[in-house]
């Protein structure tokens, strides 16, 4: 290897340090955390938690991802001491019953109905720089590069917290957020035990049995009288101000929804590659 | 609106029958109090004048009892006890509940007969009196004063003496508070955006010198405006808490400003601002140490004025859950600023969530049973079910395949025959088989599939 790319190798990692400490001054100092309920995920977040005065990206492909209701929890936590939750509901489907009944108190959140993409952009700026607002939640779908960059700048303003769903279209965009994070439903395998030991799977096509006695769950069982558990992958995409490589060892989580109570944990999925190198010692 | 706040709504209109109105001191008040000293000739007399206020109070749909004495005590006594004293009733007729003027010297013989209780008294000491057998007025007179005070307390013998005249009492009259309100008048019509600034800022400053001595603050304020040709235009800024500020208050104006500019296409002559409603300012005492974590209530009210300020107030709303089963029916919004509760969030945060349909900790439970968000109207769909009754298979949603994996349910969900159009539905969870969560339901009525939500 020639000493100039040896020279520009270090010249660029020698950047990206000044980056990496510009990025981090700007974070409002002594900013408070507050977790998203769920360790495994928090641990994801720089310094293990949500940072006030900052954003975060859930990215979400399609409908029914669960993408939204990952960040409702994490609003929820974000809210508990610091005001109400601010809801900007620019496509009109944002369904309070399914809030309250995820925690959210009725009378501390301020549901905003917008129409035009400028007022959506203008209530979330408001909202983040205020201070006045626990969390700010939005789905959006039409957030510009610089849009996204005036937001961080107005929740470092008024600390406010902004919990952004948008698609995974945008994963290549710059990325102003404090952490962007990919999130993907995945297949919920039977009724999986918190300690990650599986249960038998239900047989190939049950789903042709006959339905369960109607009424008598209201809809809480499943085809083949399991209760319903939801999966969710949750993977970190980028970090401010830490490099790629240095992104938290775990960049992929396996998170599983209770139905009764909607408590959000981690999976324990045995990864073979992992075994088999602990079997070798390696 | 308690019944002291009606009353005093009528205040103003009841000017038209004597300058001087007030509000019954007692509580609960129901009567209005009149001075009518020296009106009678204007009206051609005192049956005339009471008949005439008898008929306006009718024309606005209030049944009234009026009574017109010497003293208050005695007017107060007989428009509350009339059947007794039927021979001072103006009617003919003499029914009970016609008007009653007592003549000038008249009042102790018209009261003489009265219950006790005609003389505003407690409970305790009509209690007393009643079980002493002292039923009337006229029983009363037979003890000497002296008696009457020992052994009944003060309280009875003033409040004879007010009915007899004896002593005086006065009406304490309701006088409405002022408008507050501010105008500029521009020499020459302008839209320069600083004159008009400045103007505001002026007029707003006027308007908190107004309201300050009495500790108020602006919820609701008109903005009218007059063009140089004389078109007119205005608009409202509500807030969510009083504030007395020119500072947030001319910001909150500004918001809507441009756009009404916009509208009228002139230069602006005339400016007024005028509070349509004004409420006691909250004193909230500042902390020593300032504590960044804190929530401060007056940012989330400042943060909801701006909002509303630009958005509308039915753009910034509240849920409040409704006791529906239908799912789309199940809550409603409110708007933060000057809706139904209009009330700071620290006194919201003191009262139990009564209205709720349930509190929100003992609904966590089953929260994945609804979807986060709800098609605002259900999406009719094609689906591949395999039993006749049975959950469905797949379905095509947007031009997007879905094969189901899990399903749970069904939840059935009817509405009654009294509603109107009665719904009968049993809504699926399912799940595809890339791990997607849908709500779907079957009508009952057609067997039809619709898309109702997605859990986002």
């Amino acid at each position: 290897m020639s000493s100039f790319s040896i020279h520009r190798r270090a010249l660029v990692s020698e950047l990206q340090e000044k980056l990496r400490r510009w990025e981090e001054a700007r974070r409002p100092a002594g900013a408070a955390r507050t977790s998203t309920g769920c360790d495994q995920l928090d641990r994801l977040f720089p310094d293990g938690g949500v940072a006030r005065g900052t954003l975060v990206e859930w990215l979400a492909e399609g409908e029914g991802g669960g993408a939204m209701w990952l960040a409702l929890m994490a609003a929820r936590q974000a809210c508990q001491e610091h005001g109400p939750l601010v809801v900007i509901d620019g496509r009109g489907t944002f369904y309070p019953p399914a809030a309250v009944m995820a925690g959210i108190d009725p009378q501390r959140l301020i549901v905003v109905r917008v129409t035009l993409a400028r007022d959506e952009s203008w209530a979330l700026d408001q909202a983040l720089r205020s201070g006045g607002a626990g969390a700010v939640l939005c789905l959006t779908d039409r957030l510009s590069q610089r849009g996204a960059r005036r937001l961080q700048l107005a929740a470092e303003a008024g600390g406010g917290v902004g919990f952004l769903v948008r698609p995974a279209s945008v994963r290549g965009e710059p990325c102003w957020a404090e952490v962007r994070l990919l999130v993907e439903p995945c297949l919920g395998t039977g009724v999986r035990k918190w300690d990650g030991h599986l249960l038998p799977e239900r047989p190939e096509g049950c789903f042709a049995q006959k339905v369960p006695v109607p009424f008598s769950d209201g809809g809480k069982k499943g085809t083949n009288g399991q209760r319903a558990a939801r999966c969710l992958a949750v993977e970190v995409l980028k970090t401010r101000g830490t490099l790629a490589s240095e992104l938290a060892e775990q960049k992929r989580l396996e998170l599983e929804i209770d139905d009764e109570t909607g408590i959000v944990r981690a999976v324990a999925r045995l990864d073979p590659a992992a075994a088999r190198r602990r079997w070798s010692g390696a | 609106m308690s019944g002291r706040e009606a009353l005093e709504r009528l205040v103003p209109w009841c000017g038209q029958f004597s300058p001087s109105v007030g509000v019954d001191a007692l509580e609960p008040p129901e009567s209005l109090l009149f001075d009518v000293t020296g009106l009678a000739h204007l009206f051609h007399g005192e049956e005339t004048l009471i008949g005439h206020v008898g008929r306006e109070f009718g024309r606005r749909g209030l049944s009234t009892r009026i009574a017109l004495a010497d003293t208050l005590g005695a007017a107060w006594a007989l428009a509350h006890y009339p059947i007794e004293n039927l021979q001072f009733a103006i009617c003919n007729l003499q029914l009970p509940g016609s008007p009653i003027v007592v003549p000038p010297g008249k009042t102790r013989a018209a009261l003489l007969p009265l219950p006790v209780e005609a003389l505003r008294l407690s409970a305790d000491c009509v209690e007393t009196l009643r079980e002493l057998g002292l039923r009337q007025i006229g029983q009363l007179l037979r003890f000497s004063r002296d008696s009457l005070a020992t052994r009944f307390g003060p309280e009875l013998l003033v409040r004879l003496d007010q009915a007899m005249g004896v002593v005086e009492e006065v009406i304490a009259a309701c006088h409405p508070l002022p408008q507050v309100e501010a105008e500029t008048v521009f020499e020459h019509p302008t839209d320069r955006p600083a004159v008009i600034e400045q103007a505001l800022e002026r007029q707003l400053e006027q308007i908190a010198r107004q309201l300050s001595p009495r500790r108020q603050g602006v919820q609701e304020l008109v903005c009218c405006f007059r063009g140089e040709t004389g078109k007119a235009g205005e608009f409202t800024v509500g807030l969510y808490r009083p504030s007395a500020a020119p500072r947030h208050l001319a910001e909150l104006i500004e918001m809507q400003w441009l756009a009404a500019q916009r509208k009228l296409a002139e230069p602006i002559a005339s400016l007024r601002l005028s509070v349509t409603v004004a409420a006691p300012l909250e004193l909230e005492q500042q902390e020593l140490f300032g504590d960044r974590g804190q929530y401060d209530p007056r940012q989330t009210a400042i943060l909801v004025d701006r909002l509303s300020s630009r958005l509308g107030r039915s753009s910034v709303v509240r849920p409040r859950l409704l006791p529906e089963a239908q799912p789309e029916l199940t809550w409603r919004y409110e708007p933060w600023v000057g809706g139904a509760q209009r009330r700071p969030a620290s006194s919201a945060k003191k009262r139990p969530a009564q209205r709720q349909t349930f509190s929100h900790c003992a609904s966590c439970k089953w929260p994945l049973t609804r979807p986060l968000s709800l098609a605002q109207r259900p999406v009719l769909l094609e689906v591949v079910s395999m039993a006749p009754h049975g959950p469905p298979l797949a379905f095509s949603l947007f031009g997007q395949q879905h094969r189901i994996e899990r399903t749970w349910g069904p939840e059935r969900i009817q509405t009654g025959w009294w509603r109107g159009r009665s719904v009968r539905r049993d809504y699926y969870r399912v799940e595809t088989i890339t791990g997607r969560w849908f709500w779907l339901f079957r009508q009952l009525s057609d067997g039809r599939w619709y898309f109702h939500g997605a859990f986002d």
